[in-house]
C-alpha cells in the first residue's frame, strides 16, 4: 500500500510538472504580456519598467528556473490584473466551485443510479425505452442551452428561482441541476448497461438456479458487482465536472474558480491561469488516488493483486 | 429468467431509421442552405430586429423563425450554423484520426521506448481537461473556425492513439501478422494492410462517440466567446447572443439555434449507439 501511494504521488507530481511547463510554454508563445497589460496612455519607458517589474525582461531559461523555484515554494505569481497572489485568488473561489460540483454530482448519483437500475431490471419494456430515450437527449443537449432553458422557464416565465449569484440554497438549484443533467443521463446509461452485463453472467445464473430469491440475487450478486467499475466512473466524472462547470458558472454568474480563469484568459492574466492549472492538476491527482483506494476496498481482487 | 435480448434487439433495429433519416435531413438541409433561405445569415436589417417567429402570430412569413437583435434571420443562422457544426464535427474528428492512428499503429507495433514515451504523452493529454486546453490555446491564438477545428482535432489524437495501439497489441501476436512478416512484408505495409483493417470497427465506434462531443465543444467555445469569429454563423454563438436578450422577452434567438444543435447531436448519438450495439462482438 505504501509503495502504491508513493508511486501514485510521484506520478501526480510528474503530471503537475508537465502541466506547469505546458502553461509556461503556452504563455510565452503568446507574445508580450507587458504590452497587453499596459494602459493605452503608457509610454515605452513605462512599459519597459512594467516589464522589468514583472521579470519579463529576463531570458526565457532564467524565467523558467525562477518559475520552477517559485512553484516549489507554492508561489505562483501575482495577478497582473488586480495585484494579489494568484494562488490565493484561485483558492478563494475553490469552495464555490466545489459546492456547485458536489451538489451536481449528488443529484446525478441520487437520480441517475436508481433510474439506471430500474431501466436494467425492466430491460426491453416501455419504461426502459422511455428512460433510454430521455437519457440520450440528456447527453446530447448542450449544457449552456439547458441552463438557458431553465432560466427561461423558472426565472423569466415563472419567476420562482433566481438566475444568478451565489447565496442561499435557492441560488444553487438552477446551476446545480444544469450541471448535473449530463452526468445524470450518463450514469443512467452506464449503470443500466453494466447491470445488464452482470445479470447475464454465469454466477448470477447459478445463484438463480440454486433457488435464491430474486431480490437477493439482484442486489447481493448482480448489483454489487455492477457498481464496482462505477466507482472509477463517478470519480472521473467529478474531475470532468470540476472544469466543465465553466459554462454553468458563466451562465449563472456563479463566483467559482472557472469563471475566474475564463476572465483571466480574456485578459491573458497568466499567473491566474497557471495557479488554476496547478490547483486542477493537484485536485485531479487527489481524486484519482482516493478512487484507487476506494477501489481496493470494494474489490478485494485489486487489494490482493 | 426469460432471455430479454431478442425483444431489445428488435427494437434496436428500428432506431437507425429515425436517427439516420434525421441526420441525413440535417446534412441535406445544411448543404442546401443557400437555396432554402433567401437571407444571408450576416445581413443586418435594424428595422426588422426582434421579429418573433411566424407561428406566434406576430411574425412575418419572410422570417419564419424570426430575427435577432440586429434583424438577422434566425432560420438562415440555423441553416448555415449547421454547416459550421458539421464541418467542425467531421473536420476535427478527421484530424484526430489522421494524427492518432499512425502514432497508435507505430507505438503498438514497435513497442519498447517509443511505446512508453507515446503512452506517457497520451496519459498527460488525457489528464488535461479538454475544454480548458482548448480555451487556453484559443485565448492566446485568437478566435477562428479553422483554428477551432485544428485545436479540437489535435486534442483528440490521444484517445485514438490509445485505442489503435491497444488493438494492434492484440493483433500483432496473431498468425496472420507473423505470416506477413515471414513473407518479408515491410512494417508499414503490415500495419496498414493487415493490422489496420482489424482495428476499424473499434475506431468507428470511437469516432461516433467523439463527433458529438466535438460538435458540442465548438458550440461551447463559441458560446464562451473564444471559439469561431464573431461573424461566423455558429449555433453556439447564436445561443450566446440570444442569451443577453432572454430577459427582455425574445426567447427565440437562443432557443431555436440550441434546439437545432440538440437535434444534430442527438441524431449522431443515436446512430453511434446503434453502431456500438451492431459492431460490438460482446453484445451479439
Amino acid at each position: 500500500m505504501t509503495t502504491f501511494l508513493l508511486r501514485r504521488t510521484a506520478q501526480a507530481l510528474f503530471t503537475v510538472w508537465v502541466v506547469a511547463t505546458l502553461v509556461f510554454g503556452l504563455l510565452h508563445v503568446a507574445g508580450d504580456p507587458a504590452q497587453i497589460l499596459a494602459p493605452p496612455d503608457m509610454n515605452q519607458i513605462q512599459v519597459q519598467e512594467l516589464r522589468e517589474a514583472l521579470g519579463l525582461d529576463e531570458p526565457i531559461w532564467v524565467q523558467y528556473g525562477l518559475f520552477l523555484g517559485n512553484l516549489l515554494q507554492g508561489d505562483l505569481g501575482i495577478s497582473y490584473y488586480n495585484g494579489r497572489p494568484a494562488l490565493e485568488l484561485v483558492l478563494e473561489r475553490l469552495p464555490a466551485t466545489f459546492e456547485l460540483v458536489l451538489s451536481a454530482l449528488g443529484i446525478a448519483l441520487v437520480a441517475g443510479v436508481p433510474l439506471g437500475i430500474l431501466a436494467a431490471l425492466s430491460a426491453g419494456s416501455r419504461l426502459d425505452r422511455a428512460l433510454r430515450f430521455v437519457s440520450v437527449i440528456g447527453i446530447s443537449a448542450p449544457t449552456f442551452w439547458i441552463g438557458i432553458m431553465l432560466i427561461l422557464v423558472f426565472s423569466v416565465e415563472w419567476g420562482v428561482l433566481p438566475s444568478s449569484g451565489r447565496g442561499g440554497p435557492v441560488n444553487l438549484v438552477l446551476p446545480a441541476v444544469t450541471l448535473s443533467l449530463f452526468s445524470l443521463a450518463f450514469f443512467l446509461r452506464i449503470v443500466r448497461s453494466s447491470f445488464l452485463e452482470v445479470l447475464n453472467q454465469d454466477f448470477v445464473r447459478t445463484a438463480r438456479a440454486k433457488g435464491l430469491p430474486r431480490g437477493v440475487v439482484n442486489v447481493k450478486h448482480a448489483l454489487r458487482n455492477a457498481l464496482i467499475p462505477f466507482v472509477t466512473i463517478a470519480g472521473l466524472q467529478f474531475g470532468q465536472l470540476l472544469t466543465s462547470s465553466v459554462v454553468t458558472e458563466t451562465i449563472f454568474a456563479w463566483p467559482g474558480m472557472n469563471r475566474l480563469v475564463l476572465q483571466a484568459m480574456y485578459r491573458l492574466d497568466y499567473p491566474i491561469i497557471l495557479a488554476f492549472a496547478v490547483v486542477v492538476a493537484v485536485t485531479f491527482a487527489t481524486i484519482n488516488l482516493i478512487v484507487d483506494v476506494i477501489y481496493g476496498f470494494v474489490d478485494p481482487r485489486v487489494r490482493h493483486a | 429468467m426469460p432471455d430479454r435480448r431478442p425483444r431489445e434487439r428488435r427494437w434496436l433495429r428500428t432506431i437507425p431509421w429515425f436517427s439516420a433519416s434525421l441526420l441525413t435531413l440535417l446534412i441535406l438541409v445544411a448543404l442546401a442552405a443557400p437555396w432554402l433561405t433567401p437571407h444571408d445569415p450576416r445581413q443586418q436589417d435594424l428595422l426588422m430586429s426582434f421579429l418573433p417567429p411566424v407561428w406566434t402570430g406576430a411574425g412575418e412569413v419572410a422570417h419564419p423563425f424570426g430575427t435577432d437583435e440586429l434583424g438577422r434571420d434566425v432560420l438562415a443562422n440555423i441553416l448555415f450554423g449547421l454547416r459550421v457544426s458539421l464541418l467542425v464535427g467531421f473536420g476535427s474528428v478527421a484530424i484526430s484520426v489522421l494524427v492518432g492512428t499512425p502514432l497508435g499503429l507505430w507505438a503498438g507495433y514497435r513497442g519498447g521506448r517509443v511505446d512508453t514515451l507515446l503512452m506517457r504523452l497520451v496519459d498527460v493529454q488525457l489528464s488535461l481537461p479538454i475544454i480548458l486546453v482548448a480555451l487556453g490555446v484559443l485565448a492566446v491564438w485568437g478566435a477562428g473556425l479553422w483554428k477551432v477545428i485544428l485545436v479540437i482535432g489535435l486534442v483528440g489524437w490521444a484517445e485514438v492513439a490509445r485505442l489503435v495501439r491497444g488493438s494492434v497489441l492484440a493483433e500483432r501476436s496473431r498468425e496472420y501478422v507473423t505470416a506477413a512478416e515471414a513473407l518479408a512484408a515491410g512494417v508499414p505495409r503490415i500495419l496498414f494492410r493487415h493490422a489496420l483493417p482489424n482495428v476499424l470497427n473499434a475506431l468507428l465506434v470511437l469516432v461516433s462517440v467523439m463527433m458529438p462531443r466535438f460538435i458540442i465543444l465548438e458550440a461551447t467555445l463559441s458560446f464562451l466567446g473564444l471559439g469561431v469569429a464573431i461573424d461566423t454563423p455558429s449555433l453556439g454563438l447564436a445561443v450566446s447572443r440570444g442569451y443577453e436578450y432572454l430577459f427582455s422577452g425574445s426567447w427565440w434567438t437562443s432557443t431555436l439555434p440550441g434546439l437545432a444543435l440538440l437535434l444534430l447531436v442527438l441524431a449522431v448519438n443515436l446512430l453511434g449507439d446503434w453502431l456500438r450495439d451492431a459492431l460490438d462482438p460482446r453484445a451479439a
